[in-house]
């Protein structure tokens, strides 16, 4: 029985737009999605949103009978939908059973919980909507797309702040080694942009005024963006026996915690997380790999990754090329890590690196071939990292169909 | 608030089609969750400050009867 896990469906909804196709044109084009948003309370803030106008009202007639829906929710079924229909899997008797669904969330749906306060502690008022808790809770995307699809597998959420997906994508993986399940639809969702969210994230001093340079000389900081990607994963026999087109494979994964500080990344923890996926995916001594970094565009996050990535390659790391999409999509939070494999594993089709964007000039403090231009970049494996607050640190390695 | 208005509110907390919104069907065969409904008398409520308990909708009602008891509270 062949276990190996493959992907044959993803979706994604940024600020590059609606659908994988749309924001991997924009983003192999240099089109970023950074820009000043006019929602209240923030206007004027650089963030990355979708277009509200390509979502609302939702055209599906299904997902409008799910109830009010906090536009966390909202995210994650337009790319479960999306990854769903592209894999071809709707009506196959495993959607019943034999399938998981796992979300990544870092909060839950902030609108709806503010949109309450507001009553409360603004206006006075003494009554919120009865969709308050339902709609804001963080396991409602998961429980929205197993509504949706009749899916009565095993349906959570995980949450582990800017980690997530990754961890929900890698704990899918190994749910279907494990044979507890023939498919999963994992990945994960961030609705971050509301005044109170971005309030904390200001008051933290991580957000930067403009935009999000990764690995730049004069980067400021991280920029908020909001969004989803969901992939539908599967066992090779699985996907084999009922003809399912292959994307590419999930080949690796590896967690780790620093279990050091909240806020302060540590190089020890995020190598230790690259060589565990290195380990479980069995990358070749000489591969060329296409590292689809963390690289938020904190003055602290960039050079300790760029340590971490030393640690591991030494000089073998100028063979291979490291992007930094954030700079296109902006921090996606418990979205960024799914988002991130998926316009990854996007590249590793094309056999292209996407450039980095924003760039200023090298900072000595992170030396690393960061892809700049955007060109052909021919790589076997993708190695895509993300390392959270609190310490959480999640590495999925990606390879070809 | 008139007919329209009420039905207008009625698609949007139960996410039913405003075209499916037949006038004389049951609210029983109208698939309406009980969370839908304490939703849209919430919004009543809170719009128009009449209240409307929900034991005070049995499922036999129809549509229309539905309407018309939201249209008569915010009248009266």
């Amino acid at each position: 029985m062949n276990r190996h896990v493959v992907i044959t469906g993803m979706g994604c909804v940024s600020g590059l737009g609606i659908g994988v196709d749309e924001a991997w044109e924009r983003l192999a084009a240099r089109q970023g999605a950074i820009a000043p948003i006019a929602r209240g309370g923030m206007e004027g803030c650089a963030a990355a949103i979708p277009d509200a106008a390509d979502l609302a009202p939702p055209a599906h007639d299904d997902i409008r009978r799910l109830g009010k829906l906090d536009p966390l929710s909202l995210y994650a079924l337009l790319a479960a939908e999306e990854a769903i229909g592209q894999s071809g899997i709707s009506g196959h008797p495993a959607l019943d059973h034999r399938t998981a669904v796992i979300v990544g969330c870092g909060s839950g749906g902030n609108a709806s919980f503010e949109t309450a306060y507001e009553r409360l502690f603004g206006k006075g008022q003494t009554k919120v909507h009865p969709q308050t808790i339902p709609s804001s809770m963080i396991a409602a995307p998961s429980a929205h797309i197993a509504m949706l699809r009749g899916i009565h597998g095993p349906v959570f959420t995980i949450s582990s702040a800017c980690a997530s997906s990754a961890h929900a994508l890698g704990e899918a993986m190994h749910m279907i080694r494990a044979g507890r399940v023939d498919v999963a639809i994992a990945g994960g969702a961030e609705a971050c942009l509301t005044r109170g969210s971005w309030t904390g994230w200001q008051s933290l001093g991580v957000l930067a005024p403009d935009t999000c340079r990764p690995f730049s000389q004069g980067r400021q900081g991280m920029v908020l963006g909001e969004g989803a990607a969901m992939l539908v994963l599967e066992s090779e026999d699985h996907a084999k026996a009922r003809g399912a087109a292959v994307l590419g494979r999930l080949a690796g994964y590896g967690a780790s915690s620093d279990a050091g500080q909240m806020t302060a990344p540590d190089a020890h923890g995020m190598a230790a997380a690259l060589r565990i996926a290195h380990e479980d995916a069995g990358i070749a001594e000489g591969a060329t790999l296409l590292i689809s970094a963390h690289g938020t565009g904190t003055p602290l996050n960039d050079p300790t990754e760029a340590a971490a990535l030393r640690k591991i390659y030494g000089a073998g790391l100028d063979r291979h090329r490291v992007i930094a999409t954030k700079s296109a999509h902006g921090h996606m939070i418990g979205a960024g890590g799914a988002v991130e494999f998926v316009l990854g594993m996007r590249a590793l089709a094309e056999g292209f690196a996407p450039a980095t964007l924003n760039h200023l000039g090298a900072d000595p403090d992170c030396d690393i071939p960061l892809e700049l231009e955007g060109q052909a970049f021919d790589a076997d494996a993708l190695v895509s990292n993300s390392f959270a607050f609190g310490g959480l640190n999640a590495v999925l390695v990606g390879t070809r169909a | 608030m008139n007919d329209e208005e009420i039905l207008a509110l009625i698609a949007q907390e139960t996410g039913l089609p405003r075209q499916d919104l037949d006038m004389d069907a049951p609210l029983a065969t109208l698939d309406i969750s009980s969370i839908d409904m304490v939703s849209l008398l919430f919004e009543v409520e809170d719009r128009y400050g009449v209240k409307i308990e929900p034991d005070q909708i049995a499922p036999e009602m129809t549509l229309g009867q539905l309407v018309r008891r939201i249209r008569d509270k915010t009248e009266a």
